[in-house]
């Protein structure tokens, strides 16, 4: 298919691929190839989707695609024992690829159907460009808009202007590695340059280091120890987290600013070399904590000083698995 | 006189809202209102800016009386023996002079109701929560914009709820009619803010005696006003199912937790989640006896010294809150521990929510 514009055939694309996912996970299921299937059902709320776990075929029609798909279903994956099929985007796929490399689960276990993204809606985004308390009764994506209906209103939004952060400066918009690819490559957005994911990381670098720590420091000031983004995160798959450990006690929850930082700053050091800018721990806080500028350095130096992109292959070892003595170390202090 | 006609329902204009702060603040009161914290909303005390009321804070009213954290007492240790504990200085410390919560919705205000009955019931009276309910009066404002998620009226509550609520304040066109709903709240206003007609000349009056065409309006916005909310949510028979002793092995809860992801979101946003976990934070002899907020959907919570953990995964877990709510809570308190403010549906990283729940409950023939 060629390069598509107008809305209508936006609304055609999200359609066909609603189309193709059904069909597929109808047929998986039918076959027998999976117990059980994980995509993507009506949500309870505009502009929300939820996470489905089919096991009958008669049911796939439940599921649906659209920008408000914004869950990362690869973080369901370790649990399951038998075959799951699994909807995932661009980025899913590529924290799925991590989590077969660290044996977490068996690429023969999962049958994996990409879907070629256009890129999902941040709910912040939408709530900042229409004003505050305006309550969306009815949301309606198609390929450059967002039409919100409400008491009072009816507003239409460029798609560009509420498109989560991450999806900008996706470079993988189209699944690394899939089972089957729904529609086909052009459907998704184009990939973006990875220089265009770093320009705010670079400005950020040029402040001053007390400015950066209060910027850092004022966004976990509100963060309540939900642990919402570890949860949502599929690589924070630690059977005990260091945050849980009771002895010993490594985090106290008692006027905890430092120790909510040393949370955070372990999170996100933790996914070195692993976070592949999913955005799944950002739009899981009910808080609003926003650490991407932090994750995306640590993409940065780990592509300068390894020429390494987390998620691309599952062929080898995962970045800190391997050593070698040429490895650059001049960003270790 | 003066009493009887702060019994009456009382009229502001709502470009005086910042000078009723302001006649509170220069009473000696605390004023604690909605104040952003990032992206977030939540109750504090208020700063230089005009007070915003959201719909609804991110954050619930409940932590001005059980906080994230705070220090149950302090204590000093030399050797093997206690020094010293100390619970006054912490209560004292606390800097708790008489406050006003201003800006509460009515959802907010029935959840310290529900949470009396833990923290100050007759069996247990919790010095540092009575303390600072005690000293808070609380002002509600009526709820003029339900949201998607809010189901209120299917727990009992309702935008114009009373319940829990020392004042209320109903917005009608220009105006707040204002209403002492409590002894506390009309003893606040009777002595903060005299009538025109009695105060001393000199004093600043924004409070005026309503007349009968504000009554009407008042009547026909509190008809108006519950409409919106979704008063669906089959809550009394799903109770009645998960009343029920073959409930708790039902196979519905096999499908109905799926998709949690363990985290702590709905139990810390809600109201009346009220579950915290008591530590010691030393630094060489001396230290705190520290309570913080926790959360039944850890797996942390509920394990034992041994190792064993009888809720071992988020089925149980789930299980544990849902009943907690619509069972257990109300056998022992006769009221749901659920004012359908809507929080932790709206908050929900992967939307569970828990009105389908309760449906998915009320349509369920135990299996």
């Amino acid at each position: 298919m060629d390069k598509m514009t107008g809305s209508a055939m936006g609304e055609d694309t999200i359609g066909a691929i609603q189309e193709g996912i059904r069909n597929i996970a109808a047929e998986m299921l039918e076959a027998g190839e999976v117990h059980v299937f994980i995509g993507y059902e009506e949500g309870t709320l505009p502009l929300r989707t939820t996470p489905a776990f089919l096991t009958r075929p008669e049911d796939a029609v439940r599921l649906v695609w659209g920008p408000s798909c914004e869950n990362n279903l690869a973080v369901y994956l370790p649990k399951f024992k038998g075959t799951v099929g699994v909807i995932v985007k661009g980025c899913d796929v590529r924290t799925l690829v991590n989590l077969i490399l660290e044996n977490q689960i068996s690429r023969d276990k999962v049958k994996i159907v990409g879907v070629p993204c256009r890129g999902i809606i941040d709910r912040d985004r939408v709530g900042k460009a229409l004003g505050i308390d305006r309550i969306i009764k009815k949301a309606k994506a198609t390929e450059h808009n967002l039409m919100l209906e409400g008491d009072g209103f009816d507003v239409k939004l460029e798609f560009q202007d509420v498109l989560a952060p991450s999806c900008e400066v996706c470079r993988y918009p189209v699944p690394v590695l899939c089972d089957v690819l729904i529609g086909d490559e052009s459907m998704a957005r184009d990939r973006k340059d990875p220089e265009a994911g770093y320009l705010e990381v670079e400005q950020f670098a040029k402040l001053r280091p007390d400015e950066r720590f209060s910027y850092f420091a004022q966004q976990i000031e509100g963060c309540i120890q939900c642990y919402a983004c570890r949860q949502a995160c599929p690589l924070c798959y630690c059977p005990e987290c260091f945050v849980d450990r009771q002895s010993p006690k490594w985090i106290s929850r008692w006027r905890g600013l430092s120790d909510k930082i040393l949370f955070h700053l372990g999170r996100v050091l933790h996914v070195a070399g692993r976070c592949v800018d999913c955005g799944a721990c950002r739009r899981a806080c009910p808080a609003g904590v926003d650490l991407r500028l932090l994750t995306k350095n640590m993409e940065k130096v780990v592509k300068e000083s390894f020429q390494y992109e987390s998620g691309l292959d599952i062929g080898g070892l995962p970045l800190l698995a391997t050593y070698e003595r040429e490895d650059p170390d001049d960003f270790i202090l | 006189m003066g009493e009887s006609s702060h019994r009456g329902l009382l009229k502001m204009a709502k470009t005086d809202l910042d000078v009723f702060v302001d006649t509170l603040t220069k009473s000696s009161y605390v004023v604690l209102a909605p104040i952003e914290e990032g992206e977030a909303t939540k109750f504090g005390v208020v700063g230089e800016e005009k007070i915003k009321i959201p719909r609804l804070t991110t954050r619930p009213l409940k932590e001005l009386f059980f906080p994230e954290d705070e220090s149950l007492l302090s204590f000093d240790s030399s050797g093997t023996q206690v020094a010293s504990i100390d619970m006054s200085g912490v209560l004292a410390g606390d800097g708790i002079s008489p406050r006003v919560a201003l800006g509460v919705r009515p959802c907010d205000a029935r959840a310290l109701v529900i949470l009396d009955n833990v923290f100050a019931s007759e069996d247990y009276r919790d010095p540092y929560y009575t303390l600072r309910r005690e000293q808070t009066t609380i002002i509600t404002f009526t709820c003029p914009l339900p949201g998607v998620a809010c189901f209120c009226t299917s727990t009992g509550g309702g935008p114009y709820d009373e319940t829990g609520s020392d004042v209320m304040f109903m917005e009608v066109a220009d105006s707040y009619l204002v209403k002492a709903v409590s002894e506390k709240g009309m003893g606040l206003l009777q002595e903060v803010f005299p009538l025109s007609e009695e105060g001393p000349p000199e004093h600043l009056c924004i409070l005026h005696e309503a007349d009968d065409e504000d009554i009407r309006a008042a009547v026909e916005a509190k008809a108006a006003g519950e409409l919106p909310v979704d008063a669906g949510v089959p809550v009394e028979a799903a109770m009645a199912i998960l009343g029920q002793v073959d409930a708790f092995g039902d196979s519905a809860w096999e499908e109905v937790y799926k998709k949690c992801l363990g985290c702590g979101v709905c139990t810390y946003l809600c109201p009346t989640c009220h579950c915290f976990d008591i530590g010691d934070e030393v630094t060489g002899a001396s230290g705190q006896r520290v309570r913080n907020w926790d959360s039944c959907m850890f797996p942390l919570f509920t394990l034992h010294a041994s190792g064993h953990n009888p809720r071992p995964s988020r089925k149980e877990r789930f299980r544990q809150r849902v009943m907690h709510k619509f069972n257990y809570f109300v056998e022992n308190n006769d009221c749901i521990a659920c004012v359908g403010c809507g929080r932790c549906v709206e908050n929900c990283p992967v939307n569970l929510d828990i009105r389908q729940v309760l449906t998915t409950f009320a349509r369920q023939e135990l299996t």
